[in-house]
């Protein structure tokens, strides 16, 4: 234990200058990842750090507990059903493979559902189906949480032209605070997320840093010149977290690390039973996000999001390397329609079309060249899990 | 037979939020109009009705950027309008590839305006909306009458969407103010006497609460369209926003397409 804590608390991010291009010779990690850190035999620090500490956290090295750990969370849930609360969990739901069979486990359990939408003003046809799909489960209610789209939409901008790759922070916290919310509100005391370590459990703190740094965020949006109030809105800090946490007793779990939980299953179980449709891509059932992640930070971070995905797939043993590397010599946006995309949210923020073009190829710059509270953070974080004896099984 | 056509109505305040109405009052707010926009035209609605409920008010015409980025990023018919009330206006939402223009308040103080716009673009481009309450208010207090064309009570509609086909507007509207947003379900009868009298196509809008409305009204009028707004908007138990919109190989779909044979 007192090495989880240890190990909670090394945060100095010295940035390494790689002078040339070097990849993992495990995974496909690269130095894409400006912190990443190779040790003697060119392993680097992802996947060594995903096979030994995170995936202790999912059913992947448990074999005997695989069928029933599931069931237990889920049993633990009904038996505590406080009296009067209309649902037992709330799952944000955004349309995707992830959250929409977190809801589809939770709902053949037996959980009384409330599925929480955060409509950010960048939800795709598909994704919008497929809730209303899901919603007409029985025991299954629905709650939606639309931002103020003038507002939100200056946050969205201030991040692009502050160079940062966290673009999609604001959505991420946004969501947070509407489903802690929601759950404060009707009496809910489980959040149940479709956040996995199967499949996100190799992505650099750089690519998208820590939510929950009010102060980092809050810097990022200065710089640009929005006002920091429209964060506001949407913001949940991490002393909003704790009071959560501590005071609602809100707690946030993820089913889908209690299975050998594989996509591709996933998805084809949720077109059978609830003909729900896939989208195509990892995150794709926003534009925002298929823009964030196949156009945006490919083209000026040199960051592409597959190499994470396929890494942890490697680490699982269910993609070898090569195929990998040679899938990765397609560019991200090869399967999009670029032009129409950049247009789209182009005209959405406000730009016009070669303006964010041009601006999609400006220098770019990382979290650690704003004001954070990183190592703050990384301290408070380190001593919770010390003292409830949990292993650190995220970046942060 | 033509096809019958469900339409979808957004509405569009001054700030240019998506909102949705309650008796042409309560907004509640919707999200970002061209996303929603952008949704029902990837469903293939048969035509999107857009509508500034704000412009007249503010004495200006729907942005046209914000019409142009419709027809840029939409490709199923629109009907576009609010505050159009020069021919200029007209011209613009048409060259942004909108199929109708709609036009409400502007014809009570310029009556000569429709058939203007009818001659210049022919009338198959211009759809008139007219909101009413359907008993006679005869005290003068009757709700709020909304940014459109008014009429209180059944007489004062019918002599109204008229002296419109008179004009030569290629569609009315009707837009029942004290149905807006309540899904009660739309009043059948008067419905369908209007339709009778008409000859050019009539929409209804205003109470839609399900297919089963949708299916009564239809079966029951020869009217060619109905705007729905709640009912797309929110989701089927709870009213909470989620875009809906019934897809080809619905029982919505395959009961109102059928053609009637007697």
């Amino acid at each position: 234990m007192s090495l989880g804590f240890f190990r909670g608390l090394r945060t100095r991010r010295h940035k390494v200058s790689y002078d040339s291009y070097r990849v993992c010779t495990r995974c496909v990690m690269d130095t894409s990842d400006p912190f990443i850190e190779f040790d003697e035999v060119g392993q680097c620090n992802h996947c060594t750090d995903f096979l030994s500490n995170r995936l202790k956290m999912t059913i992947h090295n448990n074999h005997e507990k695989d069928a029933t750990a599931l069931k237990k969370v889920f049993e633990k849930i009904v038996a505590s059903r406080p009296y009067g609360v209309l649902y037992d969990a709330i799952v944000g739901v955004s349309g995707g493979v992830d959250s929409s069979y977190t809801l589809m486990l939770a709902q053949e359990a037996g959980l009384r559902v409330l599925a929480v939408h955060m409509d950010n003003g960048w939800d795709t046809p598909i994704s919008v189906r497929n809730i209303r799909r899901l919603i007409n489960l029985p025991n299954v209610g629905y709650y939606s949480v639309v931002l103020n789209w003038n507002r939100f939409k200056l946050v969205q901008r201030a991040f692009i032209e502050a160079g940062v790759p966290d673009i999609e922070l604001p959505t991420d916290i946004a969501i947070q605070s509407a489903l802690h919310n929601v759950a404060r509100i009707y009496g809910i005391k489980t959040i149940l997320s479709g956040g996995n370590i199967a499949n996100e459990g190799i992505l650099p703190a750089t690519w998208l840093y820590n939510g929950r740094d009010s102060f980092y965020a809050r810097s990022v949006i200065k710089s640009s010149g929005c006002p920091t109030a429209h964060y506001s809105d949407i913001n949940m800090s991490l002393f909003d977290e704790m009071k959560f946490r501590f005071v609602h007793g809100i707690e946030t779990l993820y089913p889908l690390n209690y299975l050998k939980y594989d996509k591709a299953i996933a998805k084809s179980q949720l077109a059978d039973r609830l003909g729900w449709q896939d989208y195509g891509g990892k995150h794709c059932e926003s534009t925002f996000t298929r823009f964030t992640q196949l156009i945006y930070l490919p083209t000026r971070h040199k960051v592409d999001y597959r190499r994470g995905y396929f890494s942890a797939d490697i680490c699982l043993g269910r993609v070898t390397r090569e195929k990998a590397l040679s899938e990765l010599q397609c560019p991200p946006w090869s399967s999009v329609n670029v032009k129409k995309d950049i247009s789209f949210v182009a005209w959405k923020l406000g730009y016009e079309e070669d303006e964010l073009w041009r601006i999609t190829h400006l220098p770019h710059r990382w979290y650690t060249d704003f004001p954070n509270h990183e190592k703050f953070l990384a301290f408070l974080y380190g001593t919770y899990r010390f003292f409830t004896r949990r292993n650190k099984a995220s970046n942060f | 037979m033509l096809r019958r056509r469900l339409i979808p109505s957004l509405l569009v305040d001054s700030s240019g939020h998506l909102v949705k109405t309650q008796c042409f009052n309560n907004r509640v707010y919707l999200g970002d109009p061209l996303n929603a926009a952008y949704i029902f035209s990837e469903y293939l609605a048969d035509e999107l009705l857009v509508l500034d409920i704000d412009a007249s008010k503010e004495n200006r015409s729907i942005p046209i950027e914000f019409v142009t980025a419709l027809g840029k990023f939409t490709n199923i018919p629109l009907a576009v309008g609010g505050g159009i009330s020069k021919l200029s206006h007209v011209e613009a939402i048409l060259a942004a590839g909108v199929e109708r223009v709609v036009l409400g308040s502007t014809l009570s103080s310029d009556s000569s305006f429709l058939s203007d716009v009818s001659r210049s673009f022919g009338a198959s481009s211009v759809s008139v909306i007219v909101s009413y309450v359907s008993r006679d208010y005869n005290s003068g207090k009757h709700p709020p009458l909304g940014p459109f064309l008014t009429a209180v009570g059944p007489n004062a509609l019918e002599d109204i969407i008229l002296s419109c086909e008179d004009d030569g507007c290629g569609e009315v509207i009707i837009y029942d103010i004290e149905r807006d947003g309540t899904s009660i379900g739309f009043d059948v009868e008067l419905v369908s006497r209007l339709s009778s009298r008409l000859s050019v196509p009539l929409v209804v809008a205003g109470g839609c609460g399900g297919d089963d409305h949708i299916i009564d009204l239809f079966n029951n009028s020869s009217i060619s369209g109905i705007a729905v707004g709640s009912n797309f908007v929110f989701s089927p138990n709870s009213k909470q926003v989620l875009l809906g919109y019934p897809e080809e190989t619905s029982y919505l779909r395959s009961r109102i397409n059928e053609p009637r044979f007697f």
